[in-house]
């Protein structure tokens, strides 16, 4: 698997284990319903994420080229609006906590890839390892 | 014997750094690194440059076949012999690689690195070379907050504002306003970490010359923590005011005023909330926010209206619940009454 595509599925995983996690909640069409303003302001920015949709509460990416860099930053933009849009109904606190233990979990099987595409640089803040208590 | 000539006399046979330079091309880096950390350390007394340079060249030659042991090491010797030169922004960068590879003793040499990147600053600050300043002064910050040390982050950052200022470099000043911010919420110094959140805000907001709402929010939880209601109300209303998605700024504002005992103001954030949730589609969100308000307003008979004309769809039953509860935790944790 390329680097770009093996970054994009890191990302993936956490998000759709985040989403997953609300979608049992509350059904799959709350959740479409609740991201989908986040998803098109990260598009506005970012635009390659319009290969990113969410359905039937998960995420899915078509392919995409793009520099790593640029991947990094947009799925951080994209991490931080959809644990946002999350966080609204959710409430930050346990949004926040369960992202992170998703991803921590995700990344201890990935720690190659996280060094080497020096994924923990432009991580968003409450993800990151040396981040503190969120307010 | 004076200096000149024991001098030479310690070095006599050794190669310069050209010539040795010269005899390492073509070697495979796995045998190049330790005679470059024999050449360093040959050196090291008499020619700290000289050894700075040999170690960083070996550090970089442990990297490339993957011993992470060797770099380390290296790193920290080059480090040690660039504080020796001195070359702080080299010693800094030393520590700092050091503590990134390492988790043993990684505290410490950060601290180490911030150490030396604050006297890079002064240094650069004083040759007036402003921008290189900010840099050192940002990075020893940086250093500092991964060595746990928030005061001195604070006061570096703050150092490194204080020169943006001046030179309009406004990109810097508001990212280290929110840096200042973020460590004074560490310190649990909630005042000052809401006042530096608005400080990045309006910062953010008049450098990108759009609005900025994180600083906002951020700054009004602040205040709830520091115990200021009203101030954390006006922040999360200029979050509301400036964010695309204003229902959340609108609703913690109505939270702080409900606290604070103003009803009326409450009840009128509360439907400002439920406002933007209805054009959204998130009316399983707006029917709970309703029902909220219902138990704060006087004229209960115009938010019963209103309830009537906004129906959770079928289907999202579920997910009014979960809010429900969520809101219901929210508002217990606030100390305020949960429904009717």
């Amino acid at each position: 698997m390329a680097i770009t595509d093996e970054i994009v599925d890191l990302y993936s995983s956490v998000l759709n284990g985040s989403l997953g996690r609300y979608a049992g909640i509350v059904g799959a069409p709350a959740i479409d319903l609740l991201v989908k303003p986040a998803i098109q302001r990260a598009q506005k920015e970012h635009k390659f994420l319009e290969a990113v949709e969410v359905k039937g509460g998960r995420l899915a990416a078509k392919e995409m080229s793009v520099d790593i860099e640029v991947l990094k930053s947009g799925f951080d933009t994209l991490t931080k609006a959809l644990v946002d849009s999350l966080s609204y109904v959710f409430g930050p606190d346990e949004v926040i906590a369960e992202t992170r233990k998703i991803y921590g979990e995700i990344s201890k099987s990935r720690q190659q890839l996280i060094q080497d595409a020096k994924i923990t640089k432009g991580l968003p803040a409450f993800l990151s390892e040396e981040s503190w208590e969120e307010v | 014997m004076g200096v000149l000539a024991g001098f030479k006399s310690r070095l006599s046979g050794k190669p310069t750094l050209e010539q040795f330079e010269k005899k390492t091309i073509g070697l495979p880096p796995e045998e190049a690194g330790p005679k470059w950390v024999e050449f360093a350390k040959d050196h090291e007394e008499l020619k700290p440059d000289d050894a700075m340079y040999g170690f960083r060249k070996a550090a970089a030659l442990y990297r490339q076949v993957g011993d992470m042991k060797g770099f380390v090491e290296q790193s920290l010797n080059y480090a040690r012999a660039a504080e020796r030169v001195p070359e702080y922004a080299i010693a800094g960068d030393g520590f700092r690689v050091a503590a990134e590879s390492q988790k043993e003793g990684s505290e410490q040499n950060y601290a180490k690195a911030g150490e030396n990147y604050h006297k890079a600053g002064e240094k650069a600050e004083a040759d007036r070379h402003t921008t290189l300043a900010c840099d050192m002064y940002a990075a020893a910050a940086d250093s500092y907050e991964r060595a746990k040390d928030y005061q001195k982050a604070i006061e570096d950052y703050l150092r490194s504002t204080a020169i943006s200022e001046r030179k309009k470099h406004l990109i810097r000043v508001a990212r280290d306003y929110g840096k200042v911010a973020e460590n004074y919420l560490r310190l649990k110094d909630y005042d000052k970490s809401a006042e530096f959140f608005l400080k990045h805000a309006e910062a953010e907001t008049s450098r990108a010359n759009v609005a900025y709402s994180d600083g906002f929010s951020r700054a009004g939880a602040a205040y709830v923590r520091a115990g200021k209601l009203d101030k954390a109300a006006e922040a999360y209303l200029k979050h509301g005011e400036f964010s695309n998605e204003p229902a959340y700024g609108y609703r913690n504002a109505a939270q702080c005023y409900q606290k604070l005992g103003d009803s009326e103001k409450a009840v009128e954030y509360y439907l400002k909330a439920a406002e933007d949730d209805i054009p959204k589609g998130r009316t399983f969100v707006a029917a709970e926010v309703l029902r909220l308000t219902r138990s704060v307003a006087k004229d209960k008979a115009n938010i019963d209206a209103k309830i009537q004309e906004t129906r959770v769809p079928p289907g999202f039953e579920k997910a009014a619940l979960a809010f429900r509860k969520t809101l219901e935790r929210e508002l217990q944790r606030k100390g305020l009454p949960t429904g009717p």
